[in-house]
């Protein structure tokens, strides 16, 4: 019986080394995507993508996403007064080069993943997920900043 | 070995191992020497072609490289070696000739857009990098023309010099237009598809050899394939769209999508698509949405550059895990 396993394990330790596995290694950014959920509501990933920015300077690049009520909102109307339940996210990743052609940038790692939602109040709320397993950090004073120059993108306009 | 056998049988008998020999090589030869006669008729216009000139606003070590190791294949004038006029390997040069003077020309630099221009370099590195270029035929009985690291160091560093972001006009915010029946189908037939706003993003690129933005969209099967890792080769009925944005930079040295480019299209049908790498391609211009392309063969320009992934079922992006 012993035996029998042994060579059982063999031969799946042989599959793995020389089967299917292989093709398997690089077929998705896993370094950029969300894995899991931690914190955050839910993977904004799946939601749809508004906007791109990039930084430069820092090396970084942006998706801003939106739920339904904020597409449909950014399709029909030219200003960033979102309704009551919008809920958009800025999501950063630190830029790294496509190895598969020179002369383009690709996502990295997620720095941070920051949520704004609109409800009755006047002021939409904010919080920040930044660091490994992206935790709630507090932001230190440039709240409101930051809150204005995610809503004010544009949406990437196509015919 | 049917020749061999054949000269065997006309020899006669009594002839020695060594002296059968001779004579085989000696009728070799003779063949050989005549086939000499017998030349390809383009390969006589390439050793007195005039001598394509540097490339125009190029740096002399980059238009060096390109010379050594590309124009004898992609420009009027070749440089050959004296075993390259040897008939048969001239019918073959003269092949490589053709080929390669046809799909790229760099005696028509002067003729290109500055944008054209980096395109085509752009084009020519990411073949050195892929290995296709020059043709590894080629760099056998030429191993001086292999690209080294240091070569490639400066090319590589010559094109990012040039690529430093520029500015664009800015865009006007306008409402979606949601009805597209307007818009023309490809050449080959496919149909537009207005719907990729509403998919998935699977990736986003920052292409500053050409100063656009992309964003890289899947349909819902292309979305469920990702989700079951199985995808190489892609399912049937996934659909890939890749939308392309200039890059507007705003004073703080930021960059966010300007103008609309172009949106282009993989579709798979392994079946329907047999023809064209099992993929239908399609790619529609500018804010009127033209099609792309002059004749229906536009699409083996999509799959001479995606040659390089060919691997990947023929797919650049490497998708976000969207569990
Ligand atoms: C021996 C001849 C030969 C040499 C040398 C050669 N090429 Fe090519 N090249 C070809 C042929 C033939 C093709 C078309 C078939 C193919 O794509 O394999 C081609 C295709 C290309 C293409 C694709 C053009 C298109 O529109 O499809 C590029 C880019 C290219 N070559 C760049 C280069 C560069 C850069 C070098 C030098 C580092 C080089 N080639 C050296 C023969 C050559
Ligand atoms: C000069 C090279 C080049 C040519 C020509 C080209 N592509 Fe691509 N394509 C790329 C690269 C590189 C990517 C990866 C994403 C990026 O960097 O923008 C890509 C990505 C794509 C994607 C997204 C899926 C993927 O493979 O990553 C689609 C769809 C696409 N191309 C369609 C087309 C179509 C249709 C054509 C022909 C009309 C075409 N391409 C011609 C280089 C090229």
């Amino acid at each position: 019986m012993k035996k029998l396993l042994m060579i059982s394990t063999h031969i799946l330790i042989l599959i793995n080394l020389f089967g299917c596995g292989q093709s398997n290694v690089n077929v998705l950014n896993e370094g950029a995507s969300v894995l899991a959920l931690n914190e955050l509501p839910e993977n904004p990933l799946l939601l749809h993508p508004l906007s791109s920015s990039i930084n430069p300077n820092n090396n970084t690049m942006a998706t801003l996403y939106g739920n339904d009520l904020a597409m449909d909102h950014v399709h029909a109307n030219n200003d960033y007064d979102y309704p009551a339940g919008t809920i958009l996210y800025e999501v950063i990743w630190k830029q790294k080069p496509d190895s598969l052609w020179f002369g383009g940038n690709i996502p990295g790692e997620v720095l941070s993943v920051e949520q704004i939602v609109f409800n009755d109040k006047i002021k939409p709320t904010y919080k920040l997920y930044k660091g490994n397993g992206l935790q709630v950090k507090q932001r230190a004073k440039d709240t409101l900043e930051r809150v204005k120059l995610i809503i004010s993108q544009r949406l990437a306009v196509s015919p | 070995m049917a020749y061999k056998f054949a000269l065997c049988l006309t020899l006669p008998h009594n002839t020695t191992k060594m002296k059968k020999k001779t004579i085989i090589l000696l009728i070799l030869a003779a063949i050989v020497g005549l086939a000499q006669f017998i030349r390809p008729d383009n390969i006589k216009k390439y050793e007195n072609g005039v001598k394509t000139e540097d490339l125009a606003g190029v740096p002399k070590e980059v238009n060096e490289i390109l010379r050594n190791s590309c124009f004898n294949c992609h420009s009027s004038s070749s440089e050959l070696a004296w075993y390259d006029k040897i008939t048969p390997v001239s019918f073959l040069v003269a092949s490589h000739i053709q080929e390669g003077t046809e799909v790229l020309n760099f005696k028509d630099w002067m003729s290109m857009s500055i944008a054209k221009q980096k395109a085509v370099l752009y084009y020519s590195i990411n073949k050195i990098r892929s290995g296709e270029m020059p043709l590894s035929s080629y760099i056998l009985a030429h191993p001086a023309a292999k690209i080294n690291k240091n070569q490639m160091q400066v090319l590589e560093a010559y094109l990012l010099s040039i690529s430093a972001r520029g500015k664009t006009d800015s865009v006007k915010l306008k409402a979606l237009e949601r009805d597209h029946k307007w818009v023309k189908p490809a050449l080959n037939g496919i149909a537009y598809m207005p719907d990729y706003r509403n998919w998935k993003a699977i990736s986003t690129t920052d292409r500053f050899d050409n100063g656009t933005m992309r964003i890289i969209f899947a349909n819902e099967v292309a979305v469920a394939a990702i989700k079951a890792k199985n995808i190489n080769p892609w399912p049937d009925g996934s659909v890939l769209a890749k939308a392309a944005w200039t890059q507007e930079i705003a004073l703080d040295g930021s960059v966010s999508t300007g103008q609309f480019v172009q949106v282009e299209y993989m579709i798979k049908d392994s079946k329907k698509y047999a023809k064209t790498e099992g993929w239908g391609w399609a790619r529609w211009k500018g804010d009127d949405l033209r099609p792309y392309g002059k004749t229906i063969n536009f699409t083996t320009e999509c799959i001479s550059c995606h040659r390089p992934v060919r691997e990947n079922d023929n797919v650049f992006t490497i998708p976000l895990n969207l569990k």
